[in-house]
């Protein structure tokens, strides 16, 4: 009860941190947000004049006028849904007009996020690895070892049973915490604009979610041929006992549910967490509409209350949903592997 | 009175007002299937949980992942919508 209180009392701590300085933009006294406007602006000038690509990222972090009174209501919802934008941080292309432009190895403020995702991964799960030599493990590592039980006994070994499921038990393993990690880390309320402060859920971009969903893909190809042959394969999505004229037509559907089932997992991850966070932070951009539409007065406390309990109400359901998420992902990755292995079920 | 609607018409589609009103139904309209299609899904599962309480750990995960197809479907519509809306 205790831990409860004070884990609530943290994270509005956090909160105020994050929303405070915004705030006192809106009462005209200057402070954080000009400060963070500034280095956004600094930061669009940087990769600003782009080609024809960039055009849309340059105008991240340009929020127009910086503070709350001069901002119209799109501005407002604009400046808060930049938080779920993807933008470029480094490495850009240079092509021989000398403008710079988003090329294959550019990084994007969602890469660091999944590294920072896989370091945790490594610090959270390597005692899980070593606990099984040593005999005494701490209370992080006998949770995670719960755990990691749950995932093997009820998700995987529960669809494919232990014989197969011992092989792709590690694999779907590391998929629900990859996903969980960084679903989790983009719950962490964080403060300005640009990117080191600006904490980033990296599945809520379709690039993240698509390349888990191929992974994916490419297992149901892999496994199904490599179980059934090439031929028999193919020859197994369609049902048996079908009239011939039936066959071509079926094969079709199938092979078009069979690329579906992978873009379904990509959408609904990604639209998940996305739509999420445009939820939390459209009632946060609330708070600035009220204080706006009352010119700034006092009574912009009384109304911020009200968006301030929707925002923290749709982010407890939003805790929830990141690791739902993360087990239909994997859950439905498991029945859909398990599926194109034995395709008769 | 017609040319005071093609006028009101044109200004719309100068504004792209059409769009925002697109996201908006295919928003409201993808919730209200889905509403539905949760909804039934619930109540079966309550249903069956009332009727067969040891089969309740079976029938909960069940109904979470039948219910994540149905959102799935919704958030296809708000994807679009977000799309919409963002042109």
């Amino acid at each position: 009860m205790l831990a409860k209180r004070f884990l609530i009392t943290v994270w509005l701590c956090l909160v105020a941190a994050a929303v405070l300085p915004a705030q006192e933009g809106a009462h005209g006294e200057g402070g954080g947000a000009p400060e963070s406007h500034a280095t956004e602006q600094g930061q669009a000038g940087q990769h600003g004049g782009e080609g024809h690509e960039g055009q849309g990222h340059a105008e991240h972090g340009h929020h127009g006028p910086s503070r709350t009174m001069e901002m119209t209501a799109s501005d407002i919802f604009k400046w808060q849904f930049d938080h779920s934008v993807t933008y470029p941080i480094g490495f850009l292309e240079t092509d021989a007009d000398g403008h710079q432009h988003e090329g294959w190895l550019t990084l994007y403020n969602v890469q660091p996020w999944q590294w920072t995702c896989l370091a945790l991964m490594l610090v959270v799960f390597l005692p899980v690895v070593g606990s099984f030599k040593k005999g005494q493990v701490g209370w992080l590592t006998r949770v995670m070892r719960g755990f990691c039980l749950w995932v093997r006994d009820e998700m995987v070994y529960s669809v494919m049973g232990k014989e197969e499921g011992r092989k792709f038990a590690p694999l779907f393993m590391f998929m629900f915490f990859f996903i969980v990690f960084m679903n989790v880390i983009g719950l962490i309320p964080s403060a300005g604009h640009s990117f080191p402060l600006a904490i980033y859920t990296a599945t809520g971009t379709p690039y993240v979610t698509g390349a888990l969903a191929v992974i994916t893909l490419l297992l149901m190809l892999g496994c199904g041929i490599k179980k059934n042959g090439a031929v028999g394969f193919f020859k197994g999505l369609v049902p048996h006992g079908l009239p011939w004229p039936l066959i071509p037509i079926m094969f079709l559907i199938e092979v078009v549910s069979l690329l579906v089932k992978p873009f379904a997992l990509t959408i609904r991850l990604f639209a998940n967490m996305l739509a999420g966070h445009l939820v939390i932070a459209s009632a946060i951009g609330l708070i600035f509409l009220f204080a706006r539409l009352q010119e700034g007065a006092a009574t912009s406390y009384l109304t911020a209350l009200p968006c301030f309990g929707m925002a923290v109400f749709i982010y407890i359901i939003e805790a929830f949903i990141t690791l739902l998420q993360a087990y239909i992902f994997t859950f439905l990755s498991i029945n859909f592997v398990y599926q194109s292995i034995h395709q008769d079920h | 009175m017609i040319a005071f609607f093609q006028d009101a018409l044109a200004q719309a589609t100068a504004s792209n007002i059409g769009l925002g009103i697109g996201a908006g139904l295919a928003a409201g309209l993808a919730a209200v299937g889905a509403g539905m299609g949760i909804g039934k899904i619930g109540g079966s599962a309550g249903e069956g949980i009332a009727r067969q309480p040891e089969a309740a750990g079976d029938i909960k995960g069940n109904a979470l992942i039948l219910a994540a197809f149905v959102e799935g479907v919704a958030l296809f519509a708000a994807v679009i919508g977000l799309l919409l809306a963002n042109k």
